[in-house]
């Protein structure tokens, strides 16, 4: 834990509300007792980002703290305010202050109590969203955080502001789609059958709904469509992939642009097929509900219920997750998949 | 007389030519591997989408059920162009038959047709029916198949449906609640066992949380000794057994960080005879240290 060095951000993009909302609940602080604020968004979402910001925004009255993924977090709350002035304490990630067993919410419970027994101060916190589901239920902690805001998936016009910052304009080429682009409301799928017995694929046909495409025309009508140039066209897709996620759509981008040029039907789509046995899955949550997390953090936690050496090297084989120097980070490619794994596992 | 009112077996004479016995025979065989593909495919299907597997797997019994009664419609009716005299006479021949010998087959089909219409459980669930328990993979015209704990598979008979309650821990759903229960000496902190247990249920990586599904300690007190119950649930149940060593195992590892103890009354003079060797080794070690002084 300490105190957080950043470059001081000027503006964020896409999360115009959000901050309204912050600056909001702020201002009003000082009429009443003050409202805590939970920021809420999962993996590589901009939590920190926004943390930053906002935290600029009143760098007098304000204290900023980021939980360290190695755990550390044996000094005081109250330490960590510097002066009389400062009413705002920021804490960045603050999922990171409890483990999954048993003993493993004190640090947590010792925060909340130092929020419930100091209402002159405004917390403004930040949460995994898969941790923060998980504390709900269990800790109940919305009720220490009245104030809940989940951060959005930023939208493709916000991730092309993004990405094309580095160039100039023209610079990159976009080129068009060459399938066919007839979209219909109902499509002829493949489902692919392995037959380990028999040691042969079977592709089964299935009727898939166009469910973009009705929402499309439910809601914007085809014109908008028409009018989007092949490099909207490029970020929508990128963005339907990334789910809004930056650092994704910044692989996605760097996978996909080749000798200056985006071809937008053959923009890169991260896939994967593991096979993962329920342990190793649940190491996988663990680390994607905690974003980035120590080694030893996720020693402690698990204990010896499970070989972790064993199920680390498993998600690495599949990229799933990433370990450098102790720190165990889940790939941003993999966020959707983890996620879907997860709910699929019942752990969400 | 008998012109007018053949007998059963001149009937079946009558109806059965060479043609009409391969019909019914092809029938069969075609519904056979239609079941068969079909509850392939479900089975498939309830693996690739397992947070529905139960209800996908509740599809096969019925169609299984209409694909037979199907096939005994299209028999009656088309291959055997049965008269209604004709029934009439294979009715008499049936209930002969059912009356002598296959009565007990016959209730069990009548059985088997009230579990698909009434639905007292479904493939997938894990139940307990008379003498049997176990999740059920199978619900058969004459049997239910049970998968029990120790890996056996059993048949019981879908007549036990009119005889035996049925008890079905999750009806439907993959989440099904287990009880576990920690003894523990009269002398322990009750308080904190009771925080370790909810917190090594609220931790397992097998729990199922949601605002319907809570967890719920009970404390009881016993003359020799106290009784920490944990109602939870497991997120599948195929993971019941694990789930509840779970609880047991890390709930038993921080009691014994804490000093709780299993009761003594259970294990009578098991921690006089520890403190015992404890002292001795401690004795020894004591004398070791001052020899090599």
């Amino acid at each position: 834990m300490g105190k957080g060095v950043c470059s001081i951000p000027m503006n964020i993009l896409g999360f115009d509300k959000e901050r309204e909302k912050v600056e909001k609940a702020i201002s009003m602080s000082g009429s009443e007792q003050a409202v805590n604020i939970a920021i809420i968004a999962g993996p590589y979402a901009g939590k920190t980002t926004f943390m930053d910001f906002m935290y600029y925004q009143f760098p007098i009255i304000s204290s900023k703290v980021k939980i360290s993924c190695n755990g550390n977090y044996k000094r005081d709350w109250g330490e960590l305010l510097r002066n009389d002035q400062e009413k705002l304490f920021f804490i960045d990630d603050c999922h990171l202050l409890y483990r999954r067993r048993v003993d493993g919410f004190d640090a947590l419970e010792k925060l909340l109590n130092y929020i419930a027994n100091h209402p002159d101060y405004m917390f403004i916190t930040s949460w995994n969203l898969f941790s923060w589901e998980y504390l709900s239920k269990v800790l109940h902690i919305e009720k220490h955080f009245p104030c809940q805001i989940y951060l959005p998936e930023l939208e493709a016009e916000d991730i092309k502001t993004v990405l094309m910052s580095p160039y100039d304009t023209g610079e990159v080429i976009f080129e068009p789609d060459n399938k066919n682009t007839i979209e219909h409301f109902i499509e002829f799928r493949k489902y692919t059958l392995q037959i380990k017995r028999l040691e042969r694929t079977i592709n089964i046909p299935f009727l898939k709904l166009n469910y973009s495409l009705i929402k499309e025309k439910l809601y914007n009508g085809q014109e908008k469509k028409k009018d989007l140039t092949l490099e909207d066209m490029a970020f929508v897709k990128i963005k339907n992939i990334s789910s809004g996620n930056i650092p994704l759509s910044r692989i996605i981008w760097q996978k996909s642009l080749q000798n200056s040029t985006i071809k937008v039907d053959e923009i890169y789509t991260p896939s994967f097929d593991a096979e993962l046995d329920y342990d190793t899955t649940f190491i996988g949550f663990l680390i994607f509900s905690m974003g980035r997390v120590s080694l030893d953090v996720l020693e402690d936690t698990i204990g010896d219920e499970i070989d972790i050496t064993r199920s680390l090297a498993l998600l690495r084989k599949h990229n799933l997750v990433e370990v450098k120097n102790n720190i165990c980070a889940v790939s941003p490619e993999a966020i959707k998949y983890l996620g879907s794994i997860a709910k699929k596992a019942r752990l969400t | 007389m008998s012109d007018s009112n053949p007998s059963p077996a001149e009937v079946l004479l009558s109806i059965l030519s060479v043609e009409v016995v391969l019909q019914v025979v092809l029938l069969i065989i075609s519904s056979y591997l239609f079941i068969r593909v079909i509850v392939f495919i479900l089975l498939r299907l309830s693996e690739r989408f397992e947070q529905h597997r139960v209800r996908i797997r509740m599809i096969a019994p019925i169609i299984k059920i209409s694909v037979y009664f199907v096939v005994l419609y299209l028999i009656a009716s088309y291959v055997l162009a049965l008269s209604s005299s004709q029934v009439v006479a294979f009715s008499a021949v049936t209930g002969a038959i059912l009356g002598f010998g296959l009565k007990d087959l016959f209730s069990d089909l009548v059985g088997g047709i009230v579990v698909i219409l009434e639905n007292p459980y479904h493939v997938g669930d894990q139940i307990k029916m008379g003498d049997y328990y176990g999740e059920v993979v199978d619900i058969g015209l004459r049997a239910t198949k049970l998968k029990t704990p120790d890996d056996n598979t059993v048949s019981a008979p879908n007549s036990l449906i009119f005889t035996e309650s049925v008890a079905s821990g999750n009806y439907g759903s993959s989440e099904m609640m287990i009880v576990t229960d920690m003894f523990m000496d009269p002398k322990s902190d009750a308080y904190l066992a009771m925080r370790i247990t909810e917190e090594a249920a609220f931790t397992s990586k097998y729990i199922y949380l949601d605002e319907d599904h809570q967890i719920t300690i009970l404390l009881n007190e016993f003359p020799s000794h106290l009784r920490v119950r944990v109602k939870a649930y497991v997120n599948d149940l195929r993971y019941e057994f694990k789930f509840r060593s779970d609880i047991t195992r890390r709930s038993w590892k921080a009691f014994s960080k804490y000093g709780i103890k299993a009761p003594e009354a259970f294990f009578p003079g098991y921690y006089q005879k520890r403190d015992d060797s404890d002292r001795r080794s401690s004795d020894r070690s004591d004398r070791n240290d001052f020899t090599n002084i």
